[in-house]
């Protein structure tokens, strides 16, 4: 642009006008990647002598000030400090581009901003990440307090470059081979820009409007990265100023941002960048932070997988290995890794060695046998295998993993449906085998769900009673189900009314659920498969999900196993996709009202213009002029009428279908929340001796085997419930694991409950006054409710 | 540097083409540098001769479409597994096996619906051309399912292509062959997973989903 200046000065003048114009657009409406890349922008035009210095450094006080003012305790409003913080990181993250132009061509004006921005950064307030770091110590250990925030961190890195003359290899400067020509373009004004007002202090001011609004503008303006250092710096940063590693943490968010859906040059763009380092082991991070990035990364986690497997055919010498470290790092440390990583990482590891042929020295972890069977690393190899089988099939999964061939002991049961009443040979024949086989006929005979229900009621629920029609019917109907996902459906679809009528309250689908689980005891999948279309199909509530999957086998399986969880995060989710639909329907229809009330408010018009007119007929005066014109106006009046009456009424009966899924929603949180809290008050140790996560850890075992329930499903590792010390097996060091049973499962849950509070935190929000009043109450203990408040990103003051 | 090269270059060309391009870069979309790779006209190479309509309205149908069609899959890959990986993309609404018109058993496609677009879209970027059940598969958006377009149209019963494939899973070979001799019944001869497949009751299952479907 800048040799295009020396040639046709009005084209770049309009260009230098359209920007501002885009940028202040972008500004209004809070599109954070146009700002940002606009303000780079500007910084090389600036470099290339298209825009003059002093016009950027206005854009820079423009965004300080507005910055500065937000966080303001009096004149602003700090909840918005996400959008203050964003302004600032961009204002930093064009000083490597343009700093060394700056300081030599208005070196006074860029003192004053570097001054501006040491200000800012004294007055606004240090986050912590609490509740969306990676790792579980961070948070407790006060980490987040102490350490540099990703602000302060970037603002070290800025200050470090300045003190090095802002001389800098990672980042191109094109416009200095050019720079004799260039000189004798003509710089260019940039017009003035304005930020957008903050938001107004709610009147109202509490720790929940507080927090709503906090929650709304880190939504709107998040945070890009946060690192995740699974490499010593030694490795990750060699040959580095510390200004590069941003720089280059920049280029591969933005290849991954402008390439997705190009995956030939996102691989091409993400292994050729402009930097003079080596940089696999930063871009290994850096990927893996978006994976695991809280709440959610900007893409699907299955783009950062593809990514990793394109990025290990297009460098096989070099970034498998790292990857492979990056695993192992993450294994090393995953009893503190926050679950809602722990099952990204899970499914991204188990789809990815599906994609090298199941590949992994698994000799290396099968030390994990001798931990408890609740351990963390273990149930992470376990659910790793147990997705691996679903990606494949049983008999795969064994032989890859023959270089441990104990490790069989955690795979999957290998059999199929668990059906009450098969006809096999030897098996006892009861009434109900009779029964069962009764039923199978009807359908095999296409007898309709009416006939069925029919028989129900009169031949098997009056003789056997509720719970013997509930298992027969079920346990029937799922294994003619059983062969494949679309024989299930099929079934649901046209039987499902016969599970409605039996089921139609929670407590019979508690028991539908129970027997469903029971069915499929040996397919994980194919039991959640299960719920998750019975939901659909309204056979069962998310509520009485919510009961089966607090229901005593399955709390004691927690710490131990991924089912119930599983079960639980689809009942959740269909509900939360559900009320989205609805709010995407209700925008939609919105729309066609206002379509249909100017269609039939043009129509009125025309008619009464067309009725009002007056012609003279012999002389006479006549309204109406041509009637044939009239009658059709009269029936497109009608018409339109009538169309802006039916989208009213679509509207409104949408709505009160959204107004009910509120309820719903409200309803499930709830549930959820009280059920979590029973269950953690009956085994966290009492609040005065747990009251951190730290406590709760260096709890001893040994003064928790007083207390210890029947063994039933938990199972000790010997009398006295400590859990055996596990030998080294050439495996790394620290494989002792010793907390005890019952705080690893304190530990879980409570981790699960962060996790969900997080993921539907805007859901959540809406209904805290009365989270607060029912669930969250004086006495709740301080470990659950340090739990939700930091899922939920709010202060606990 | 290779993005900057490149503009430099066309800057050294006619005016016209300069003016377009380094407007569309400022003017329009940040991603232009992104769309001139993203060629997105180019939904699919493939053009179903069975839809019922005109060119535009196929591209029409594949820009709304919540379908998509897989392909080169084993031929003895699972509803369960095409699950498991698809419901990476999104919400799975129905999968529809494609199955041999003769004997009615999997012949590497199937349809996979999602519920909404954007799981649709994730499903074709992020799935093709990646493995599934040990094979590369292909994954493109379907202009929609009807009845009738689970069975192949090949001469032999299976998919048109498998009459020019090359790269059979060494059992399926001598099935295709079997195929072509018109042996009707699926003969239990025992390959590695023959068992697994008719323990899931590969041949029967399907025969009696059609049986059940074509019931109605």
């Amino acid at each position: 642009v800048g040799l295009l200046n020396l040639e046709n000065e009005d084209f770049v003048k309009k260009v230098v006008e359209t920007t501002q114009r885009k940028f202040q657009d972008a500004l209004d409406s809070g599109n954070c990647d146009r700002i940002r890349i606009l303000m780079r922008f500007l910084t090389v035009m600036m470099c290339s002598k298209i825009l003059q210095p002093g016009s950027l450094v206005v854009v820079f006080e423009t965004l300080l000030s507005s910055a500065a003012t937000t966080v303001d305790e009096d004149k602003g409003n700090p909840s918005w400090q996400a959008r203050a913080d964003f302004y600032v990181t961009c204002i930093l993250s064009c000083l490597p581009w343009g700093g060394a132009e700056l300081i030599e061509q208005v070196p006074e004006e860029i003192e004053r901003v570097m001054a501006g921005l040491e200000a800012y950064l004294s007055i606004r307030r240090h986050t912590s990440d609490t509740g969306l770091s990676f790792f579980e110590e961070d948070d407790e250990s006060g980490k987040g307090l102490v350490e540099k925030d990703f602000l302060e961190d970037l603002w070290h890195r800025v200050q470090a470059l300045s003190s090095n003359g802002w001389k800098l290899d990672s980042v191109p400067r094109p416009h200095l081979s050019f720079e004799a020509q260039l000189v004798s373009g003509k710089s260019h004004e940039f017009g003035p820009i304005s930020c957008p007002e903050q938001p107004d202090v709610p009147t109202a001011v509490s720790g929940i409007t507080h927090g709503k609004q906090k929650h709304d503008a880190e939504l709107k303006y998040p945070q890009r990265i946060r690192r995740l250092n699974i490499f010593p710096a030694s490795k990750s940063e060699v040959d580095m100023q510390p200004i590069d590693r941003f720089i280059l943490e920049e280029y591969l968010l933005d290849v991954l941002l402008f390439f997705n859906g190009c995956r030939k040059e996102c691989a091409f763009y993400m292994v050729n960048l402009p930097v003079p380092f080596r940089y696999e082991y930063l871009m290994a991070e850096t990927i893996f932070s978006q994976l695991l990035l809280l709440p959610q990364p900007p893409f699907k986690p299955i783009y950062y997988t593809l990514v990793i497997m394109d990025l290990c055919k297009a460098l096989p010498g070099a970034f498998p290995a790292v990857v492979a470290g990056a695993v192992r790092a993450l294994f090393d440390k995953i009893a503190d890794l926050d679950m809602e990583c722990r099952i990204r990482f899970i499914l991204w590891f188990s789809h990815h060695l599906s994609n090298f042929q199941f590949i992994w020295p698994w000799e290396e972890w099968a030390y994990v046998l001798d931990l408890p069977k609740w351990a963390p690393q273990r149930v992470f190899v376990q659910e790793v295998l147990e997705r691996e089988v679903r990606l494949s099939y049983w008999d795969k999964v064994k032989q890859s993993i023959e270089n441990a061939p104990a490790l069989e002991e955690l795979l999957p049961p290998k059999g199929g449906p668990n059906f009450k009443y098969s006809m096999e040979d030897g098996r006892e024949r009861s009434e109900e085998h009779a029964l069962s086989a009764e039923l199978t006929n009807k359908v095999k005979g296409r007898q309709t769900a009416r006939e069925i229900i029919v028989w129900v009621e009169e031949s098997v629920y009056p003789i056997h009673g509720l719970g013997v029609t509930i298992k027969v019917v079920v346990q029937t109907l799922l294994d003619i189900g059983s062969k494949s996902f679309t024989h299930l459906i099929t079934v649901l679809e046209r039987y499902g009314q016969v599970i409605s009528k039996i089921c139609p309250d929670h407590d019979k689908q508690l028991m539908l659920i129970e027997e469903v689980s029971l069915f499929w005891k040996n397919n994980t999948q194919n039991a959640a498969i299960s719920i998750d279309r019975m939901m659909g199909y309204r056979l069962i509530s998310n509520l009485a999900i919510v009961r089966w999957v607090f229901s005593p086998e399955n709390i004691d399986q927690f710490h131990a196993s991924d089912r119930p969880w599983e079960v639980l995060r689809n009942a959740v989710s269909k509900t939360y996709n559900r009320i989205c639909d609805l709010r995407k329907e209700i925008i939609s229809l919105k729309k066609g009202v206002t379509l249909a009330e100017e269609a039939a408010a043009k129509a009125k018009a025309e008619l009464e213009a067309a009725e009002s007119k007056l012609s003279l007929v012999d002389g006479e005066p006549v309204l109406g002029g041509n009637p044939a014109r009239l009658s059709r106006l009269k029936l497109h009046a009608e018409k339109a009428k009538n169309e802006e009456i039916s989208a009213k009424e679509s509207l409104e009966a949408k709505e009160a279908l959204f107004a009910r899924a509120v309820e719903e929603n409200e309803a499930l949180y709830l549930s959820l929340y009280r059920n979590f809290s029973n269950v953690l008050m009956e085994r966290l140790p009492d609040a005065s001796r747990a009251g951190t996560l730290q406590d709760l850890k260096s709890t001893h075992a040994d003064a928790m085997a007083v207390d210890l329930e029947e063994p039933s499903a938990m199972e000790l590792d010997n009398e006295n419930g400590r859990p055996k010390k596990s030998q080294s097996n050439g495996g790394s060091s620290g494989n002792v694991y010793n907390i005890g049973e019952k705080e690893q499962w304190c530990l879980s849950t409570l981790g699960y409950v962060k996790a969900f509070s997080r993921q539907y935190a805007s859901e959540i929000w809406p209904h805290m006054e009365k989270l607060d009043a029912e669930v969250l109450s004086e006495d709740t203990h301080p470990l659950f409710r340090r739990a939700v408040y930091s899922g939920l990103h709010r202060p606990i003051n | 540097l290779a993005i900057t090269k490149q503009y430099l270059w066309l800057v050294n060309r006619q005016k016209r083409t300069r003016h377009c391009f380094i407007s569309s870069l400022l003017l329009g979309e940040l991603s232009a540098m992104a769309s001139l790779f993203k060629d997105q006209r180019k939904l699919s190479a493939y053009r179903d001769r069975r839809f019922p309509g005109t060119q535009e309205e196929f591209e029409e149908a594949l820009l709304a479409s919540t379908t998509v069609y897989v392909g080169n899959m084993s031929f003895y890959t699972t509803e369960e597994q095409i699950y498991e990986l698809f419901s990476r993309a999104g919400e799975i609404k129905k999968i529809i096996m494609g199955l041999d018109k003769n004997s009615k058993t999997p012949c590497g496609f199937c349809f996979a619906l999602f519920y909404s677009r954007e799981d649709t879209e994730d499903a074709v970027k992020y799935i093709s051309g990646t493995i599934l059940d040990d094979r590369p598969i292909r994954v493109d958006f379907d202009w929609g399912f009807q009845d009738g377009r689970q069975w192949g149209r090949g001469r032999s019963g299976g998919q048109v292509r498998d009459e020019y494939r090359t790269d059979y899973d060494p059992d399926i070979l001598l099935l295709t062959l079997l195929n072509f001799m018109c042996w009707s019944d699926v003969v239990n001869i025992s390959f590695h997973r023959t068992e697994a497949f008719n323990s899931f009751g590969g041949g029967d299952a399907y025969k009696s989903v059609n049986h059940l479907i074509c019931g109605w």
